[in-house]
């Protein structure tokens, strides 16, 4: 603590000094706001104050910016960007998490709250238009015009299936590579005292390979042709009922918590990094720092990724992402010189010297070049390790599904790499999918899947059929309720959009008959 | 008011018709109360009354980016879709049968607990008894939910810790529909009872105590005294702060019901106010959830018009 005041008023005094060298000479310092979401991440929600954070200042030094930071709690995100709308008082960057076409932000582009970016960007942002792929820039453009500066993904899978590979050994199985091989390893974990052999948390995030193994995941980029309508894929009962059947016994037999449907994440979190869960789903690039925290209370535990387990198609994985993630978007009443000063400011992350900055920090304190080759000094401690995750977490434009120059330096970063190289890109599951959303969602709420969670009315069945207090058998029943309660309505609109070819994608992989 | 609403009892009010000049005069005489009372009045007006204006939203489609100006007129469309949506009648019983709970089973309690505080007599365990039942009142729902959940854990829980080494079997609370609305209820009865007493305890203390005296001298027993004095001194408190009630009586909170709310238990958990604020807040219907907001007040009126009428009809006594 008293580290960490004295370090924040060292920075204090930096701040002072740069902005009288910047008033001095050189351009003018651009000053502007911008709304970031935290990410739920630790290092940046514990933060007393982000805007006077060591890389903040270091950023703003860089970029000649003075910028105030201002953090949106990832919890409330949704709703706190609808306040921000319903309000009317737009921060000068607000750092989004979907792309120009989603519901949550369609209203708001049409109503003309953003700025177009093509004319900045071919002034001011080369090195953006080169860094970012083609297709990204086509998912962030509505109507001709690009709204969004966005991150990207070079690898479309994100999520990957980590395992306790030293419980694996110590029950004496293999890790499972189909989806009937799980049970027996999840009782087997059991017969050795593992609390919970399945980490299921609530909404099934992060605990839904098996329905991406019968390829039935409830979600809002996952639908596909039967017959000549355009359904979601659990329609396909068969499937759905049989990776029910598995939640279920998982359920009955204690191999995962009996309140399974009100574990949150933070819960999820907690018994994960107590050692207490033996499989679940977690975001690959993660397997470095869960490692470290599992390590922390079980020194002997060992975390591996593996590929998911497949289904009857031979196939497994779950949900590819979009070709891109957070992303900035620049209030329409911005006047040309700042607007321009702050594609500048997000141009510089995308050369190599900011590319190098963000991944590495400053030269001579965080790393050095020996022989052309660097040697980062990787942080050790609690302190160093969540300092360095807000430098990344400032890092907005850039490929996030791994960072191939950073990996080596981490803790078990050869094999996320190796991860990154042959597990990911073979598994992940789509399916057909519509930019902008379906308009029958607005309607229909209740209905309405999120990219992650099924819709609501989904979920409560799907939970209630694990509980027991409806039966498994029933879905086809579920599914006539769904159409009647309005899905038909969402249906018929899918159908349309995809005969019209209207803003209907087909993702990767997906299974069109 | 307890103090003061206590007398009032004694002598029954003559009615007596005001010409305008005595009201003139009576301003001028309590013109430092009416001066008092500007900002209150100003309140109500800016925060009460012009946000009412806002309601024109359930007959538009109304879009924040277009405002009220910009938005088109529907009519009565969001009404319809309210009544047609199917879960709409288990959500208005919900909220129905949750009021009625919370007003039936907790309006009670602080009556009783504050009789039972005004038996005891060694002051100093009283008062520690007193601030131990207040303690609650100032935690917030998002933390009692916490407990709550914790406590009730079929895992880690106290609760089906002791089930269990009773020999029965765990009970997973919060997934279960039977259970949501006593534990709604009952985290409402222990968060608030305690502070409800307050107001009791104030009217206890202005009741004359010669009458206690004389009905010793007559030989009157404690429980005598407590349903021929006590009672019937602190009745009109009961009533005004009974009206107060039911004119809350469909607001049952949102908060004290989303802690708890999961997947398991919505459908009997789920009431008005939480489906505004996924419906509204998260899914961007303004609309239409004000459209069931109206509704929601409009019955919540009737409620204490009738309450009011009522109470008058019978007791004499009324918020107005």
């Amino acid at each position: 603590m008293m580290l960490l005041t004295g370090l924040l008023a060292s920075c204090a005094d930096s701040s002072g000094n740069q902005e009288d060298t910047a008033s001095g000479d050189g351009p003018a310092v651009t000053k502007f706001t911008m709304a970031k979401g935290t990410l739920a991440m630790k290092a940046v929600e514990s933060v007393d104050d982000m805007n006077k954070d060591k890389w903040v200042l270091e950023m703003e030094k860089r970029t000649n910016t003075d910028i105030q930071i201002q953090l949106i709690p990832h919890k409330d995100f949704g709703e706190k960007i609808s306040l921000l709308f319903a309000g009317g008082e737009l921060p000068d960057v607000l750092v989004g998490n979907t792309t120009p076409t989603a519901n949550s932000m369609k209203g708001a582009v049409e109503a003309g709250l953003f700025m177009p970016l093509e004319d900045l960007l071919e002034t001011h942002g080369q090195n953006l238009l080169k860094t970012i792929p083609k297709e990204v820039w086509d998912s962030v453009t509505y109507n001709g015009h690009i709204y969004s500066i966005p991150q990207y993904l070079s690898v479309q899978s994100r999520r990957a299936t980590f395992i306790r590979s030293d419980l694996l050994e110590k029950a004496g199985v293999e890790a499972p590579k189909t989806i009937d091989d799980l049970l027996p390893v999840l009782r087997a974990f059991k017969k050795i005292g593992v609390e919970q052999p399945f980490g299921f948390r609530e909404n099934f995030k992060y605990a839904d390979f098996i329905l991406g193994a019968y390829d039935v995941l409830p979600y809002s980029t996952m639908y596909e042709k039967q017959g000549d309508e355009i359904v979601p894929k659990f329609f396909d009962s068969e499937n759905m009922m049989k990776a029910l059947e598995i939640y279920k016994a998982m359920y009955d037999e204690g191999l995962m918590a009996q309140d399974f449907a009100t574990i949150t994440g933070a819960m999820w979190t907690k018994n994960r990094d107590a050692g207490k869960v033996g499989i679940y789903n977690a975001n690959a690039n993660q397997l470095g720092t869960y490692q470290s925290e599992l390590s922390l209370a079980v020194p002997e535990g060992k975390l591996e990724m593996i590929a998911s387990p497949t289904g009857p198609d031979g196939k497994g994985g779950m949900m590819l992402y979009s070709n891109t993630l957070e992303q900035a978007y620049l209030n329409a009443k911005l006047d040309k010189t700042k607007a321009e000063g702050i594609v500048k400011f997000f141009d510089y992350m995308a050369t190599e010297e900011g590319a190098k900055f963000f991944t590495f920090g400053i030269e001579g304190e965080d790393y050095t070049v020996e022989n052309g080759e660097i040697k980062y000094n990787a942080p050790t401690d609690e302190e160093g390790r969540l300092s360095e995750q807000r430098r990344d977490w400032l890092w907005l434009i850039k490929d996030n599904a791994y960072n191939k120059e950073k990996l080596p330096f981490e803790p078990k970063g050869v094999e996320m790499l190796k991860g990154f190289e042959t597990i990911l890109p073979s598994e992940g599951r789509a399916g057909f999918f519509f930019t902008p959303e379906l308009d029958s969602y607005l309607q229909y709420p209740d209905l309405a899947p999120n990219f992650d969670e099924p819709s609501k009315f989904i979920l409560g069945h799907m939970i209630k059929m694990i509980y027991g207090t409806e039966n498994i058998s029933d879905w086809p029943k579920v599914i006539e309720e769904w159409r009647a309660s309005g899905g038909n309505e969402i249906i018929k609109e899918a159908t349309e959009r995809y005969n019209n070819k209207e803003g209907v994608q087909i993702g990767p992989d997906a299974h069109v008959e | 008011m307890a103090q003061s609403t206590v007398p009032q009892t004694a002598s029954s009010p003559i009615p007596v018709r005001k010409t305008p000049r005595d009201r003139w005069s009576n301003f001028r005489k309590y013109k430092a109360l009416y001066l008092l009372s500007i900002p209150g009045i100003l309140y109500f007006l800016l925060f009460k009354y012009v946000p009412l204006l806002g309601s024109v939203m359930a007959f538009q489609d109304y879009s924040i980016f277009k405002g009220y100006l910009g938005s088109p007129w529907v009519g009565l469309a969001h009404f319809e879709r309210m009544f047609q949506y199917p879960d709409f009648l288990r959500i208005l019983k919900n909220t129905l049968l949750l009021a009625f709970y919370s007003l039936g089973i907790g309006f009670p309690v602080p009556i009783i607990l504050a009789l039972l505080l005004n038996e005891i007599r060694r002051m100093f365990f009283k008062r520690t008894l007193q601030t131990v039942l207040y303690l609650p009142h100032f935690l917030s729902w998002v933390v009692i939910g916490g407990i709550a959940i914790e406590i009730l854990s079929p895992r880690t829980g106290i609760v089906n810790n002791i089930l269990t080494s009773l020999g029965f079997d765990s009970i997973y609370f919060m997934g279960e529909n039977s259970y949501i609305r006593t534990i709604l209820v009952s985290s409402g009865i222990w968060k608030d009872a305690g502070w409800g007493t307050i107001i009791y305890l104030a009217a206890l203390t202005g009741i004359n105590p010669d009458l206690y005296e004389a009905a010793e001298m007559d030989g009157a027993s404690r429980w005598r005294q407590t349903l021929s004095i006590t009672i019937p001194a602190i009745l009109p408190t009961v009533t005004i702060l009974f009206l107060l009630q039911i004119g809350h009586f469909m607001d049952f909170g949102f908060e004290r019901v989303l802690v708890f709310l999961n997947t398991l238990n919505s459908q009997n958990g789920e009431i008005i106010d939480t489906y505004i604020y996924s419906a509204g807040l998260l899914d961007r219907q303004y609309s239409y959830t004000t459209a069931i907001g109206l509704f929601k007040s409009v019955v919540g009126l009737v409620l204490i018009v009738s309450g009011n009428w009522l109470s008058k009809k019978m007791t004499g006594e009324g918020l107005y």
